[in-house]
């Protein structure tokens, strides 16, 4: 992951989770799923995302030479 | 440098968008509907700021490292709990009852249709009274010879179609009928919604000997010639009533105007929140009790008059000239006593009275004018204001005057008055024994001179 990609990623974070958390209550309110069944999924997207930005940083750091 | 958001005009066009399509298409209110819908703004706001992410990126501009900032969640959090409170109060408490910002179609783009009432007549038997419902509307009532009552009008209604109106109104309709020695008009206006604005104007002529009773909300009431009796009771709205005879009571918890005109018999007025009370040519008792922020008029009143309002107490044997009082001020000619006036904000000027006086103002002047030497017995407490009383010099009176700011003024010097000064205040006492006392209590206190009209008038 290049850095322009690893910083769309961080960035999009605050976003996707702002539509997910849109969608649940959405449901909620038209009365397909109840919000206290759903709310789960907000934890998920949060980690999911997290975990992106997680693995393009570990990416992005170089390899150092082991010590001898 | 972070980059300037388009969110912000976006959501504000995308809810204005949301809101008329509401308006346009449902009869749900714009707030039930927000109720349901609201999270589409999380959603919108979470695309529009994804889409602005992908554009800066295209355009190699640098990217926040927070798509969303601490402020911006901080606002995610307010609108959830709005959202989640306008949803419970709308599908789990029943809705949002009468708030004032909550609009419906018909009220945003309804417009006031007219329809006639068709004639309607029913004859009276003798004992019959005639009892009028109606909501909101305005009722005209006339006494006539007729041994009937009759009634026609018109009904308006709002609405977004014209089919629609006389949906409304045939739903339901005016009716006049007897039942029990009473006949009952009523325009059935409960089970329409408040939105449509149904209000009736009714005409209605009634025999003039007979009792008329009239209930409503809204409602307007002008009545003539009704010689039976007259009882209006209603939450607001005006009376006019002129020629009538029997006891005539109004209750109307907020009126504006309430105006009556030769009455002959007694007159009950009550009014919790009213403002203008004008009473001329009452032969009967006159009693009015409540609060009147307006103008207060009465004049050539033959019984006793009470009127009881929030700031004046005002009780007299009758009034064959007039009273005229507004929040300030009160001013009253040719009384006849026993009178009592009592007010803690009202300027009073009193004029050619007769019979003993009560006067008590907590914090405003009196000015007593009286061209008849013939002096009532008066006792006046002013308690933070002056006392100016005009008085003809061949008055004769006792007189016991206390000025708590330390001044009499006497300028009549007739009835051999002694004064006794000192520094918290001054004693004015005197006059022969058995003449008509007045007592006054007050900062200040004058004693004029007037001069009688018929020797003004032959200098």
């Amino acid at each position: 992951m290049d850095a322009a990609t690893l910083s769309l990623v961080r960035a999009s974070r605050g976003p996707v989770q702002l539509v997910v958390l849109g969608v649940v209550f959405l449901l909620s309110n038209y009365q397909i799923a109840e919000i206290s069944k759903t709310w789960p999924v907000l934890l998920i997207t949060y980690g999911v995302m997290r975990l992106l930005a997680w693995t393009g940083t570990r990416a992005q750091k170089p390899n150092f030479p082991a010590a001898q | 440098m972070r980059p300037t958001s388009i969110v912000g005009p976006l959501i504000l066009v995308a809810v204005g968008i949301l809101l008329l399509w509401i308006n346009l298409s449902s009869d749900r209110t714009v707030l039930e509907s927000l109720a349901i819908h609201w999270p589409w703004i999380l959603v919108g706001w979470g695309v529009v700021r994804l889409l602005e992410l992908l554009l800066w990126r295209s355009q190699e501009k640098s990217l926040p490292v927070r798509g969303i900032s601490g402020g911006e969640w901080f606002v995610v959090v307010v609108v959830c709990v709005i959202g989640t409170g306008a949803y419970v109060s709308n599908q789990i408490l029943g809705g949002f009852g009468d708030l004032p910002f909550q609009l419906s179609r018909t009220e945003l783009f309804g417009e006031i249709h007219e329809f006639a009432i068709p004639e309607q007549k029913v004859t009276l038997r003798k004992g019959d009274r005639v009892l009028v419902e109606n909501l909101r509307g305005n009722v005209e009532i006339t006494g006539t010879n007729a041994d009937e009552v009759s009634l026609n009008g018109a009904e308006t209604v709002k609405a977004v179609s014209e089919d629609q109106a006389r949906s409304i109104l045939q739903s339901r309709k005016v009716t006049l009928e007897r039942q029990d020695g009473i006949v009952v008009i009523r325009t059935h206006q409960e089970g329409v919604p408040g939105e449509h604005e149904l209000r009736a104007n009714l005409r209605i002529q009634v025999p003039s000997q007979v009792k008329v009773e009239t209930r409503g909300r809204h409602t307007n009431y002008e009545i003539q010639q009704v010689r039976g009796g007259v009882e209006i009771q209603g939450d607001e709205g005006d009376a006019r009533l002129a020629d009538v005879a029997g006891t005539v009571r109004v209750r109307i918890a907020r009126s504006r105007n309430i105006h009556l005109t030769n009455v002959d018999d007694l007159v009950e007025i009550y009014s919790n929140r009213g403002d203008d009370l004008s009473l001329e040519n009452i032969r009967g008792k006159v009693s009015a009790v409540g609060t009147f922020n307006g103008n207060i008029q009465l004049r050539s009143i033959q019984g006793p008059v009470h009127i009881d309002d929030r700031r004046l107490d005002l009780r007299a044997a009758s009034i064959p000239g007039e009273v005229v009082a507004n929040r300030g001020d009160l001013k009253a000619s040719r009384l006849t006593g026993p009178l009592r006036i009592a007010s803690e904000s009202k300027d009073v000027e009193l004029a050619e009275f007769t019979g003993p006086l009560e006067l008590v103002l907590e914090k405003r002047d009196a000015i007593i004018r009286q061209t008849n030497a013939r002096l009532s017995p008066m006792d006046l407490q002013v308690r933070r204001g002056k006392v100016v009383m005009e008085l003809p010099p061949t008055a004769t009176f006792r007189f016991e005057g206390r000025a708590r700011k330390g001044e009499i003024i006497d300028d009549l010097k007739t009835n051999e008055l002694k004064e006794e000064s000192s520094s918290q205040q001054s004693v004015l006492a005197g006059g022969p024994a058995g003449a008509p006392l007045i007592s006054v209590d007050a900062e200040r206190i004058e004693l004029l001179s007037i001069v009688p009209r018929e020797t003004a008038k032959k200098e």
